[in-house]
């Protein structure tokens, strides 16, 4: 089931390999899909996901006709989850391509993934407290997706003190890539790892499973794709912010030499 | 990649290591005193530490595998021995492998005279029978430490934090390889009682090979961008 | 756990990811107009200092 998916999204992958590889393609990309216009998408992406989530999905059903509404909270945890995770998987790509290419937006376009990855990471942690709150009764549980979040965040907490603690522009960028690659490796192993244990709670929702019904799982979806799509804006904010960032640093050394 | 390269710088580290003996023995010391203080933080005279005694021992091995990685680098460091090695004609795959040998023999050679002590102290069954798993899971778990260690230590040690940045780096990519490690050495140590406990154990120890491949791997890769430029 | 119950919880979960994302925007907003400012400062700057250059080359 999960292969199928993966298969379907192959075409994606090629689409934004091709578009990378050719300079007039990414330019074309990277001019049509402004900030502006990838951050209205995604936005509205994510008000139909909510509308969808709250409005049209059926509450599950659990033993006797019990219904479950903090249910509702997985409709933007899960999103922010797999958004999180493509920040990383971009942060460790753009690093990659700093490796190879030695320019310097890769670095900023790296630093930039893997902060809004940052940032969605600590909002996944947010949603699963507050679900294991209202479900479980307790704050915190060792639940493995939890568990693997928490060091997930701690190893990319570690990429910016890394960053911080280089002296030189140039190491910095360049371990900075070296580290987003080993911890995008990491990740996976985290999530393996964490799984030789077995869980001790059950698991109630799956999140692609069969218990979903159509309404539930196209709320899922346009949320996961908004949240994609909302996050790439950010990604591209935060990069004009270095470029200008730079241009004040070129304009600095004109004026002083 | 040249094995008597390899070899070369192994021994320059060994020679240097023989002649002040400072690591291997504060390491040792480190494992010591950790033992001593896991004895008063869990009670070990009222109970049976035994089902705990893996994650005891690599609580201690992988502090102290910290203390060895920063030690071996800031010498590089200091005395300018890095700029040399860096300007001999030797393959930059070379100088990981050889200072990743190095580092794990000092980790093996402080495991060995440790981990006698730790058995002596906290285990109460008759683990013999085990021996072969439980060194084998050790071995696999040392080749993982030092392959990460080796590629972040020298990040690290390129720092301006130098070693204060090593744990908060290495810490979180190990947890993986020492979750795998203390289910297979809690294995080894207290025998499998089920058949379920059993496939757990043998996952970890396939984990540990595909976490130790990995690493190697991602290390070799990544070691000349690390190193020197 | 009831529908009362649990309304709090699913309100502070989405509010909790709107509010962290509306941070996020503004302290980017914030140091995106204060390089801006700064771009505008040192243009200036530049100019200035180029504007005064020039004369200095013609007359050698």
């Amino acid at each position: 089931m999960k292969a199928i998916y993966l298969l379907y999204s192959l075409p994606i992958f090629v689409i934004a390999g091709l578009v990378v590889y050719f300079p007039t393609a990414r330019r074309w990309v990277a001019d049509f899909f402004t900030t502006r216009k990838l951050g209205v998408a995604g936005f509205a992406l994510l008000m139909v996901g909510l509308y969808l989530a709250f409005f049209v999905a059926p509450e599950p059903v659990v033993g006797e006709g019990k219904k479950i509404f903090s249910q509702k909270i997985f409709y933007y945890h899960v999103p922010v989850a797999e958004t999180s995770l493509i920040g990383f998987i971009l942060g460790a790509v753009f690093g990659g391509l700093f490796l190879v290419k030695r320019e310097r937006r890769y670095d900023f376009l790296s630093y930039a993934s893997v902060e809004v990855g940052f940032l969605f990471g600590l909002l996944v942690e947010w949603t699963g407290v507050i679900w294991t709150r209202s479900e479980w009764g307790t704050w915190w549980e060792w639940e493995p997706r939890l568990t693997t979040y928490l060091i997930l965040m701690l190893m990319y907490a570690g990429y910016f003190v890394l960053r911080s603690a280089m002296a030189e522009e140039s190491s910095r960028a360049r371990f900075a890539a070296v580290y987003s690659i080993i911890a995008a490796v990491s990740v996976p192993l985290t999530f393996f790892s964490i799984r030789l244990i077995p869980s001790v709670h059950p698991i109630v929702f799956t999140s692609s499973g069969a218990q979903m019904e159509p309404p539930m799982l196209a709320a899922f979806l346009i949320s996961m794709f908004g949240m994609a799509i909302f996050s790439l804006a950010l990604i591209r904010a935060h990069y004009s912010i270095q470029l200008m960032g730079e241009e004040v640093e070129y304009l600095k050394d004109r004026l002083g030499g | 990649m040249n094995l008597s390269q390899i070899w070369a710088i192994v021994k320059k580290d060994v020679v240097s290591e023989l002649r002040t003996k400072e690591m291997v023995v504060s390491m040792f010391l480190f494992v010591m005193l950790a033992m001593v203080i896991f004895n008063y933080a869990f009670g070990a005279e009222k109970n049976d530490l035994t089902p705990y005694a893996g994650g005891l021992l690599w609580t201690a091995f992988l502090f102290m595998s910290m203390l060895g990685l920063n030690r071996s680098f800031v010498h590089e460091k200091d005395e300018g021995c890095l700029d040399g090695l860096l300007l001999s004609p030797v393959d930059r795959s070379t100088i990981l492998l050889g200072k990743m040998l190095g580092n794990l023999i000092f980790l093996i050679i402080v495991q060995v005279l440790a981990v006698p002590v730790f058995a002596v102290f906290f285990i109460e069954v008759n683990f013999l029978g085990r021996l072969g798993q439980f060194i084998l899971s050790i071995l696999l778990s040392d080749i993982g430490i030092s392959a990460v260690g080796t590629l972040l230590a020298t990040i690290s040690i390129n720092s301006k934090m130098r070693d204060m940045l090593l744990p908060i780096i290495f810490l979180p990519v190990s947890i993986p390889l020492v979750i795998a490690a203390v289910i297979s050495t809690s294995g080894a140590l207290a025998g499998a009682g089920s058949p379920d406990e059993l496939q757990q154990i043998s996952s970890a120890m396939k984990f540990l090979v595909a976490y130790d491949i990995i690493f190697l791997l991602v290390a070799y890769a990544l070691y000349d961008f690390v190193v020197g430029e | 756990m009831e529908f009362r119950e649990a309304v709090p919880y699913v309100v502070s979960a989405y509010m909790g990811i709107w509010l962290a994302i509306l941070v996020y925007l503004l302290v980017m907003q914030g140091k995106l107009t204060a390089l801006g400012e700064q771009v505008k400062l040192l243009n200036k700057a530049v100019e200035k200092k180029s504007a005064e250059k020039e004369p200095e080359t013609v007359n050698a």
